[in-house]
C-alpha cells in the first residue's frame, strides 16, 4: 500500500472534537512518537511481569492493577512537587498502600504496604541501583537501532538531609500519557479542548482538562527550572548565542501566547458568571481559579526569564571555581582500588589514615571537660533512641532524663531485678547477660542498669540487700564498676 | 573616625568568615533551615574579598574548601596530620590494638571500595546532570570487592610468599564474609565492615539511607559527590601510586 493512503485513513478516523489537522507524516515523525512512547514501557512492564515479583508462590498481585498504582504514584509525585522538592519515602510508600487497599480491601496492611514498595522501587529502577532504564527503537532518519536512557523518578538528597522522589521529564510525559513530550504542543491542544468545553457550557469537563493543563504549567516551570539550574552550574562551558539565548527567545514566546490566551478564557468565564445557576457556579469559579493560577505560574516565569540575562552573567562571576586536576583517571576500579589491594598489609596500614582523611569529612575533636562525661554517660545510653526529628524554627524540645522509661517499664524491670537477687551471689555483669538469654530488650535492659547503679547509692536498700563493687566489666551496654549483689538473710 | 570603622568592618568581616567555617565543619549544617548560614554563603559568592578572608581562615585552621555553593560549604583536612582529621581509629577503638592490621586494611580498603562501586569511573563523577547517579547497598559493595579480590589473587604467585609480605586482596578473601553469630558489626567479616563504614558517611551527610523490604539503598549526597570529583579521587591516587612506587624502589 501506498504510504500516502495510509496517513490518508488515519487522517479520517480523526474524532471531529479535536478539529486539528495533522500534517502527513514522515518516517522520522513516526521514530519520534515511538521514541517518545518508549516512556511508557516501564509501566507496561511492571504489569506484565507483575505476577513475578513480591514473594514466591503468594500471587501478591492479583487483582492490583499496577498501571493504576504506575499514575497514582505520578500523580502523587506531580502534587508533592508543587510546593517542594517531591516526596518522601514514606510517604509515598503509606499512600500507595492506601491506593492498593481501595483496590483491594481483603488486602492486609503489611501486604498493600509490600504491594507499594515494589511499585515505587521497580518504576525508580532500584533493582538495578536506581540507574536510568535503557530500551532500544528504530530510529528512521539514521537508519540504526538507538537507546533511549531516561529515568521515570528520580532520586536526591536535600540540604536538609531528606531524600526526594521526583518526576524527571520522561516521568511528566508518561504522567500525562501524551505521545508528544513538547509540552507547549500539549497546552496547545489542551487549552483548545476547554475552549470548546466553555462554548458547549460544559464546565466539569473544561475543568477537568484546565487542571490537567495547571499540571502541565508545573511541568514546564520545573523544566525551566532545571534548565536555568543547569545553566548556572556550567556556566562556564555553555555559550550564550548558542545555547541559552534561543532557549530563553523560544520560553518567552511561549508564555506570551499561554498569557495572552489565558486572559482570553477568563474574559469569556466573566460572561458566564452572571449566571443564576448555583452548580454551574461553583465549576466556573474553581475553574477561573484554576486558569488564573497558571497565569500566575506563566507570569512568574515570564518574569524570571526576563530577569535571566543579567542573573546568567553574575553567574559565571559568582561559580566557585575549584583547581583542575592535573592528570587523567579513567577508571578508579583499575587505577585506584586495585593497585590499593595489590599492596602488602604492612603498606596499607601505613597509609590508612591518609586514605582515612580523604574520603572523610573533618571531624570535631571535642574539648576534654570533666563535667561533661555525666552527660555523656546519659547520651550513650539514650542514643539508640533518639531520633533526628524535624525542628521547628525557635522552638527546641527539652528532653526530660526522668521520662527516659515509663513508670510501668520501671516497674517491671525492678521486679525483675529484685527477683535476680537471691541468697546466692550475683554480679551486675551477669544480671546483663541474663536480661540479653531472658529476651529482655535494649531499652529494658538500659532500664535495668539505670535501676542497679540507683541501687548502689540507696541507703535504704543497703538493709535488705548487699552491693559491694568488684572489679570492672564491660559489655555494649555499659562498661565501669562492676558489683556483686547478696540478699541478707532475714 | 573613619579607621575605626574600616577596623570594625574589618572584625566583623573575620567573624562572619569563621562562623561561616564553623558552620561547615557541622555535618548537620542546613541553610534552608538556618538563614544565617545561607547570608554567609551568598556572601561568600559574591565578595572575592569575604571569600579571600574565608580561605586564609581555613588554611590557618588546616582545612581545605572543597566547594562553595548555595547548598553549603564542603570542607576537608588539610593533610592526614591536621587536628580535624579522620584517622582507622575513629571508626573502632579496637582498631588501635596489637594484631589489629587486617581490620585495619579492610576499612582502608572498604572506604575506597565504597566510593567507586557509586562512582566508577571519571565519567560518573563528573556528571553534573544526575542522569548516572545511582544508589549502591552493603551487598554490591561486599560482591565488587570480593571480586577484584579474586581477580588480583588468581593472577599473583602465592606459593612461596611469607605472610607479610601478602596482598592485602589475599588478606582480604580470607575473612568470613559474614558472621551471623554477632550482635554488633565489626571489623572481623567484610560485610560488618562495610555496615560499620557506610553508616558512618551517613551520619556524616556523605550516603543517604532509604530503607526497603528488599534491604534498603544508599545514595551518594551533594556532598560525596564534590569530596570525591574535587578531591578524593586525586588524592587517593596519589598517596597509592606514592606507596606502590616506594614498594617497586624498596625490590629494584
Amino acid at each position: 500500500m501506498d504510504k500516502k493512503e495510509i496517513h490518508t485513513e488515519q487522517e479520517l478516523n480523526f474524532d471531529d472534537e479535536t478539529e486539528k489537522s495533522f500534517v502527513i507524516r514522515k518516517d522520522s515523525d513516526l521514530s519520534k512518537q515511538v521514541r517518545n512512547m518508549i516512556v511508557l514501557s516501564p509501566v507496561l512492564r511492571l504489569e506484565f511481569i507483575k505476577n513475578s515479583l513480591g514473594p514466591v508462590g503468594e500471587n501478591l498481585f492479583d487483582d492490583i492493577d499496577t498501571q493504576y498504582l504506575s499514575f497514582s504514584l505520578f500523580d502523587f509525585l506531580s502534587e508533592n512537587m508543587v510546593f517542594s522538592h517531591g516526596a518522601l519515602r514514606k510517604d509515598i510508600i503509606e499512600y500507595l498502600a492506601y491506593e492498593s487497599l481501595e483496590i483491594k480491601k481483603s488486602l492486609s496492611n503489611e501486604k498493600a504496604f509490600e504491594i507499594a514498595e515494589i511499585v515505587l522501587d521497580y518504576l525508580s529502577n532500584s533493582r538495578d541501583n536506581h540507574r536510568s532504564f535503557s530500551f532500544s527503537y528504530y530510529d528512521a532518519k539514521s537508519k540504526i537501532n538507538k537507546s533511549r536512557n531516561f529515568r521515570l523518578i528520580n532520586y536526591s538528597v536535600y540540604e536538609d538531609g531528606s531524600g526526594y522522589y521526583f518526576l524527571t521529564r520522561e516521568g511528566f510525559s508518561a504522567y500525562l500519557s501524551m505521545y508528544f513530550t513538547d509540552a507547549e504542543n500539549i497546552s496547545e491542544i489542551d487549552e483548545f479542548l476547554v475552549k470548546k468545553m466553555l462554548e458547549r457550557e460544559n464546565f466539569d469537563g473544561a475543568l477537568k482538562i484546565a487542571k490537567r493543563n495547571r499540571k502541565r504549567t508545573i511541568e514546564y516551570k520545573k523544566e525551566h527550572e532545571h534548565t536555568l539550574l543547569k545553566m548556572k552550574r556550567d556556566a562556564n562551558s555553555i555559550s550564550w548565542v548558542s545555547d541559552v539565548k534561543p532557549f530563553l527567545e523560544r520560553s518567552r514566546k511561549h508564555l506570551s501566547e499561554r498569557l495572552e490566551y489565558e486572559g482570553e478564557m477568563l474574559k469569556s468565564l466573566d460572561r458566564y458568571l452572571d449566571r443564576e445557576d448555583l452548580s454551574d457556579l461553583r465549576a466556573m469559579s474553581v475553574l477561573q481559579e484554576t486558569i488564573q493560577e497558571c497565569q500566575r505560574r506563566h507570569g512568574d516565569l515570564h518574569r524570571t526569564l526576563i530577569d535571566y540575562n543579567e542573573q546568567f552573567l553574575n553567574e559565571q562571576v559568582r561559580t566557585f571555581r575549584p583547581k583542575k586536576r592535573s592528570f587523567e583517571i579513567k577508571n578508579f576500579e583499575k587505577e585506584i582500588l586495585e593497585k590499593a589491594l595489590k599492596l602488602d598489609l604492612n603498606d596499607i596500614v601505613d597509609i590508612s589514615d591518609e586514605i582515612t582523611s580523604v574520603l572523610n569529612v573533618p571531624v570535631f575533636n571535642k574539648i576534654f571537660d570533666p563535667l561533661q562525661i555525666i552527660s555523656l554517660f546519659e547520651k550513650s545510653l539514650s542514643s539508640e533512641n533518639e531520633k533526628y526529628d524535624d525542628v521547628k524554627e525557635g522552638f527546641k524540645e527539652i528532653v526530660d532524663q526522668t521520662e527516659l522509661f515509663s513508670e510501668e517499664m520501671i516497674k517491671r524491670t525492678e521486679r525483675y531485678l529484685n527477683d535476680k537477687i537471691s541468697t546466692d551471689e550475683i554480679t551486675f555483669n551477669s544480671i546483663l547477660k541474663n536480661a540479653v538469654d531472658d529476651g529482655l530488650k535494649n531499652d529494658e535492659i538500659k532500664c535495668l542498669s539505670f535501676l542497679v547503679l540507683q541501687h548502689y547509692g540507696d541507703v535504704q536498700l543497703g538493709s535488705s540487700v548487699t552491693i559491694e563493687k568488684s572489679g570492672k566489666f564491660s559489655s555494649e551496654f555499659v562498661s565501669g564498676d562492676n558489683f556483686v549483689f547478696r540478699r541478707n538473710h532475714e | 573616625m573613619n579607621s575605626e570603622f574600616e577596623k570594625e568592618s574589618l572584625n566583623n568581616q573575620i567573624y562572619r568568615a569563621s562562623t561561616l567555617i564553623y558552620k561547615g565543619l557541622n555535618p548537620r549544617s542546613n541553610p534552608l533551615r538556618d538563614k544565617e548560614y545561607k547570608e554567609l554563603l551568598l556572601t561568600a559568592l559574591s565578595s572575592s574579598e569575604f571569600m579571600e578572608y574565608l580561605e586564609s581562615i581555613a588554611s590557618g585552621l588546616s582545612l581545605v574548601i572543597v566547594d562553595l555553593s548555595e547548598k553549603g560549604l564542603i570542607l576537608a583536612p588539610r593533610s592526614s596530620d591536621s587536628s580535624f582529621s579522620m584517622g582507622v581509629v575513629d571508626y573502632r577503638k579496637e582498631l588501635k590494638h596489637e594484631g589489629a592490621e587486617t581490620g585495619i586494611g579492610l576499612a582502608a580498603i572498604i572506604q575506597i571500595a565504597v566510593a567507586f562501586t557509586i562512582f566508577p569511573t571519571d565519567d560518573e563523577l563528573d556528571d553534573s546532570d544526575t542522569l548516572l547517579n545511582r544508589s549502591t547497598t552493603i551487598k554490591e559493595i561486599s560482591d565488587l570487592l570480593i571480586k577484584v579480590c579474586r581477580n588480583i589473587v588468581k593472577d599473583d604467585d602465592t606459593e612461596n610468599i611469607p605472610a607479610e609480605l601478602r596482598s592485602t586482596a589475599e588478606t582480604i578473601l580470607d575473612l568470613p564474609e559474614n558472621i551471623p553469630t554477632q550482635t554488633r558489626p565489626t571489623f572481623k567479616s567484610i560485610n560488618g565492615a562495610v555496615g560499620i563504614i557506610v553508616n558512618h558517611l551517613e551520619n556524616n551527610g556523605l550516603l543517604k539511607f532509604e530503607e526497603s523490604i528488599s534491604g534498603g539503598f544508599y545514595f551518594p549526597t551533594y556532598k560525596y559527590h564534590m569530596l570525591l570529583k574535587r578531591r578524593s579521587a586525586g588524592k587517593l591516587y596519589e598517596i597509592i601510586r606514592d606507596k606502590s612506587n616506594d614498594e617497586k624502589m624498596q625490590v629494584d
